[in-house]
Order: C-alpha cells, then structure tokens, then sequence
C-alpha cells in the first residue's frame, strides 16, 4: 500500500534539504523512457515517496526535505518500453546532495567472485528481486516454504512471508504492481491462481489472486502506458494480458491479446521492447513447441512471425536483458536438457547467436541473470546450473569469457543486495539461498 | 633476416576479431568461396570459421559462412559435422533454403530430412505469400505509405525497390513489422515540378538474404502516378523563433532563476512534480 500521505510537498526548503539528482550517459528515450523514483525514511515506520516519471530528458532532480527523518534511501528504477531496465539506490543522510547515477557502463569489484555468509531460506528455489523502502530484498520460495532474504552485517538472513499458495512454486516475479515503486511479488504455483504480495516497508503482504485458475508463467510490463504495471499470464494454450488500475487490482483484458492457436504449451513468458517503438513486446516460450512472439502496439498486442526463430525448444525459462551492452533487450534461453542459448536483438529481431557468444559446449541452465559485476563494463551473466557453471565476464568482442565455476544451483538473479552500489550474485542451490559477491 | 622473421609472424598470426570489418568479413567470405570452389575444403572450413564466430558479422554474412562449411562437411563425409553445422543454420532461420547451386540430390535430401525432423509442419517446397493494396495516387515529394501483409511463409526481410519511370536503377527501402504479420514503410518520392510515374516491387527475403517471394518485378513493377509536387519551402520564420530571440529570453529567464535562488534556503525545487518532498513530515 502506498504510504503518500506520509509525503507532503513544501514550498520553502530549511536546513536539512538537499538535491537528489537523476542522471545518465543513456540515451533519453532510446534507452530509458521512464524512471520511477523512490525516496523512503530509513526507519521503516517513517515516511515513503515513490512516483513514476516519462522523461524527456536526463538529469532530473528532486528536492528532499528530511521533516523528522534522520536518514533515508533514494532509488531510481529505469525503464524502457515499460519494462525495468536497470536500478540504482543510494543513502541520503541529508549533508550532501547526491545523485543517482544510471550509468551506461555498470561496473563492479575486480577480484574473484566468493560466497559471503552462510546459505539461508528454502532449498531449490525460485528467486526475485524487490527494491524498496528497507532497502533491497531477495523473495525465494521452494516446496519447503518461502523466505525474505536480506544481508546485514555481511551475511544473509531470511524472515517470514505470507504463507505461498498450495501447490509447487512454476514461478515468481517481481514488480511495482501498486505505483510506489516498492517491488511486489506475484507468486505462481501448480495448484492455485497467481497470488499477490504486496510490499509494506521491508515486509510483504498477501491481497489479491488473480484470475481463478493457476497458469505456468508471467511476465509484467507498462502495457498501454498508463504508469501502472500490467501483468501477462500463459498456460497451455492461454494467453491473457490483466491491465492494472494503479492499485493492484487487475482486469483480464480478452481483445488485447489472444494466443490464437499460435501456442499450445506455454512454458516462460517475457516482456521487452525489442523493436524500440517503447512497446513492450512479448516472447512466449514454450515446452517442445515453437518460440513465438507478439509486437506490443500500446495497450495490445498482435502476433508476429518475424520476431524471433521460430525453434523447437523445451523452454524452463526466458530471461530479456540486455547481453551486449547495446541497451537493448536480448534474450537468453535455460532449456530443459539442452544447452542455453543466447538470441541477440538485431534491428527488433532475435537472432540466435549462441555460437557466437557463448563459450561451448554451452552450459545446460535453469536461469541466467545479467548485469554488470567485474571491472569492465560489458554486461556478465550468473547462470544457475546442474552442477554449476562458470560465470561469464562479458568482453569488448561481445564474446563471453568464463570465469570461476558458480556452484550448482536453480535460480539466480543479480541484485545489489547489501545496497552498497554494486551488483551480488545471489544464488538457490540446495543448501539455500547463498550470496556471491566480488 | 630479422624483417622476414617479422613479416612472417605477422602473417601467421590469425586477424584479431576486432580489426574485422564488414568488408574484411566479406573478403573472409569471398576466400571462402574461392577456395570451396576450388574444392580446397580443409581450408574454406578454416578460412569461413572465423566468420561464423564473429559477433559483428550480419545474419546473412554468418548464415553464407555456415553453408559453405556445411557443404565442405558434406562432401568430406563428415556427415555429423555437416549435420551439426546446418541445425546451426536451421537455428538461425527455420526456413533457410540451401543456396547451393551444385544441384547434388544427396545433399538436398540430407538438408530436406533434417529439416523435417528439426522443423515441425516443414513444407520443403514452401516459400511465401504477400497481399498488398497498391495505393492508386500520390504527389512527389511527399511521403507515401505502403503495407504488404505475409500471408504465407517465413519471411525475414520484406524491401520495396522503387524507381522513377525511364531510371535504370531502384533505390530499395526496407518494411518493418507491425504484428499481424504486416509490415510497413514510408518512402517519399523524389519532389518534381511535373507529374511522373514511379514504379515499384516488394520483394520478401529470408534470413540469408534470397528472395522467396515478389509482387511485381523488377522488369514488371507497380505503378504509381504521382502528382507535381515539390519540397515544401519553408515559410518566414516567426520573430519569436529567431535564436537571438530565444538566446535573451533565456539570459532573462536565468537571470530571474538566480535572484530567486539567492533569496530562498537551500536547492531550488527539482524539475521532477511535486519538486520537492518531506520524507517523513
């Protein structure tokens, strides 16, 4: 629930007033057309500011009066097309102006990534990341139950969550369903309709279900552009787009989308702008079915052929992030026995450059996170595994390098953990949720 | 001696990814095809690899290195490396037709059979459909727009080649998609002071770059009969548009900022709404 009325504009500044600055090297709208941004009272019973901004242009700032807060936390999320595409927080401790920085080139420590802390939380996982009041989190739900995994004084610990839906975790997801830009979570399991968590400071709260039959996939995106979060659902041969009302409360919306025979066994679903027109598109996986695709036209969706190879692939699960360092989404395949792939958006279509890219024999994943954690600024990839497989360091050929083994592992997702600026690797192995960093 | 033994470590030593050009990959390729022709097919193995590995080279240059290797695979023998190598084109393009021009029905039937186990519904004689309304008029000089819809087919690339009447050449343009299958572009024929008739086809492409479908043809086009028209000539610019204008307005408007900023506490609002926030009031 979003606290605004704890949010009040001033028309004189005092003594502890500062800028808060928004700014990158992107380009404005090519490669961010949104930003959401979040200021929040370190104390969580404090307050919470959080709204979303088409831009124009970049920097933009904010000014941040303290009121009773000693410290606080400023975020920023970027978007593009509606869907995010990169975050960056930062303390306040009102004695400086700071600014947030969403930099083209994301770097992180130079050393050898290791594990830090002990492994916490369910065993074999499904991982999502959520940014918000509180700081950054990590929601991890397995068959033995779910946990909130946070790392203080450099470790991880996990609390409590809502009790998870019956039946075995398909999939979560992470996004800002109610507009305050806190990431909630949409879990999907095997035996119930998708279940929503809403974030409340650092905690989480079950509200509504949506629909009234379970599915096997989500993915979520500012559909028509309305500043809100719609969600895609699919399973089977179904495929629906729920339009939200800004508050988390979501409406099917039958003529938007439709499969329209063209899927028979949806498996993973993912949404990103692909042809830059700032639609999000879709990419429907599935399992040993074609790959198929669907132009986002603002606020519906048309199929199209053309988008992406149409291969037969026993899909686990889609990962659309940007691989070359281009801004633009590109789309990283865990098939269920087969080795990854990687299809590289080329002019709005996904070309499989697998062989190009990715050092073979390629490993066989379940999920594959990108960003940014070595020296350089070419994205890295984590790739959860069976056993584990090397990480990937990206290079200025666009060619992946490997790097030190990751352990074995189910889900991985890369997340500024710890909030202290740069990326963590965090990782569901069968031991526990565990934390690598650099 | 020392300056051959330089001059021979600098030809041995493979080209770095980096210093490869579009033009160098086509001259890779170019190699390639010499020396596959040349039925040296160790070395256009050696020669296109490169290629098909470099993240710079567009799909059409990977997918022409790919056959070329696959076909000197296949004529070597190694059938599992031929093998592998074409479900690496089938990856890239499900619907890549062979541009092998040898005619050899051992190695159309080895293509043919592995599409049909990679590919489901595989139609080897399948190409594509279009359906396109000509539009019926236009003026020079102005934008026109066209849409073809793929009825049929795996399609890549879809191009109008377009051509004033009585002009040798077409300058070609391409057609993004637009979901449902239809694709679109808008062209502006060149501006003229008299009427004249452009002519035009829509060529489909896979993703190796052959046509696989056509309306019209380059010696059979569409036509359109355009109206005179010319650039637009702009009108006088309004005074208020004039940048000594706007160059003083923004001296002033700063000005005025910087007084207001010196006679208030602290930063200015933000250019974000509600410009500024209490964090917990």
């Amino acid at each position: 629930m979003p606290r605004f009325a704890a949010v009040a504009a001033v028309v004189s500044g005092c003594g502890s007033t500062i800028t808060l600055e928004i700014a990158s090297d992107r380009p404005v709208p090519a490669a961010i057309d949104a930003i959401c941004v979040g200021v929040a009272d370190e104390a969580l019973d404090g307050g919470h500011f959080g709204r979303l901004y088409p831009i124009a242009s970049l920097p933009q700032t904010l000014r941040v009066q303290a009121g009773n807060a000693d410290a606080a936390l400023a975020w920023v999320r970027g978007d593009r097309g509606g869907v995010p595409a990169l975050y960056v927080s930062a303390p306040l401790d009102f004695g400086s102006d700071v600014t947030l920085d969403l930099a083209s080139c994301q770097v992180g420590g130079a050393g050898d990534a290791a594990p830090r802390g002990a492994a916490v939380g369910p065993t074999g996982a499904l991982l999502a990341a959520s940014h918000g009041q509180g700081g950054t989190l990590v929601v991890a739900i397995g068959t033995a139950g779910a946990s909130v995994i946070d790392a203080t004084n450099g470790a991880l610990v996990a609390h409590d969550t809502p009790a998870p839906p019956p039946g075995t975790p398909v999939s979560i997801l992470a996004a800002d369903l109610d507009g305050d830009c806190d990431d909630d979570i949409v879990v999907i399991t095997s035996g119930a309709a998708p279940l929503i968590w809403q974030r409340e400071g650092d905690e989480f709260v079950a509200t509504d279900s949506i629909g009234g039959a379970a599915v096997a996939a989500v993915a979520a995106a500012d559909v028509e552009h309305d500043r809100d979060i719609d969600l895609v659902l699919g399973g089977g041969g179904n495929l629906q787009l729920w339009l939200n009302d800004g508050a988390a409360h979501f409406t099917h919306a039958a003529a938007a989308l439709s499969a329209a025979g063209r899927v028979s066994a949806i498996s993973a679903l993912a949404l990103g702008d692909l042809d830059g027109d700032a639609n999000a598109d879709l990419v429907v996986g599935q399992a040993n079915a074609p790959l198929t695709a669907w132009l986002g036209e603002g606020g519906t969706f048309v199929a199209s052929d053309a988008v992406v190879p149409a291969i037969q692939l026993d899909i686990e699960s889609l990962t659309l992030a940007d691989a070359d360092g281009d801004f633009d989404p590109d789309l990283a395949i865990a098939i269920r026995g087969a080795p990854m792939r990687l299809l590289v958006d080329r002019d709005g279509r996904l070309e499989d450059q697998s062989f190009v890219r990715l050092p073979q024999p390629a490993p066989i994943a379940h999920a594959i996170a990108f960003g940014g954690w070595d020296g350089g600024c070419e994205p890295d990839a984590v790739i959860a595994a069976e056993p584990g497989a090397a990480m990937l360091r990206g290079s200025d050929l666009g060619v992946f390098q490997t790097d030190l083994v990751a352990p074995a592992a189910t889900d991985v997702t890369m997340v500024d953990i710890d909030d202290d600026g740069d990326l963590d690797a965090i990782m569901a192995t069968a031991e526990g949720v565990i934390w690598l960093a650099r | 001696m020392a300056r051959a033994l330089i001059l021979l470590v600098l030809f041995a030593l493979p080209a770095r990814a980096d210093d490869v050009s579009p033009q160098a990959i086509e001259l890779y390729l170019a190699r390639g095809q010499k020396l596959f022709e040349e039925q040296e097919y160790g070395a256009a193995i050696q020669t296109l690899t490169p290629v098909t590995r470099d993240a710079r080279a567009t799909r059409a240059q990977r997918l022409r290195a790919l056959e070329l290797i696959a076909l000197s695979q296949f004529i070597r023998n190694d059938k599992g490396a031929a093998r592998a190598t074409f479900e690496r084109i089938l990856d890239i393009d499900p619907g890549y037709q062979l541009r092998d021009t040898s005619g050899s029905p051992a190695l159309r039937q080895f293509f043919d059979d592995l599409k049909k186990q990679l590919i489901p519904g595989y139609d080897p004689h399948a190409g594509a459909d279009l359906e396109h309304a000509a539009p019926t008029a236009g003026t020079a000089g102005r934008a026109l727009e066209l849409q073809v819809r793929v009825t049929r087919g795996n399609v890549f690339d879809l191009v109008v080649a377009t051509r004033r009447r009585g002009e040798l050449t077409y300058a070609t343009s391409p057609l993004s998609p637009r979901g449902d299958n239809r694709w679109h572009t808008r062209i502006t024929p060149p501006p003229s002071s008299k009427p004249y008739v452009l002519e035009y086809y829509v060529e489909a492409r896979d993703a190796g770059g052959a046509t696989i479908a056509r309306i019209a043809a380059p010696d059979q086009p569409l036509e359109i009969a355009l109206t005179a028209g010319a650039v637009d000539t702009a009108a006088p610019r309004p005074w208020f548009t004039r940048w000594y204008v706007i160059g003083g307005a923004v001296a002033v408007a700063a000005s005025l900022g910087g007084v207001i900023v010196l006679a208030t506490q602290g930063p200015g609002p933000g250019t974000l709404p509600p410009g500024t926030v209490t964090v917990t009031p």
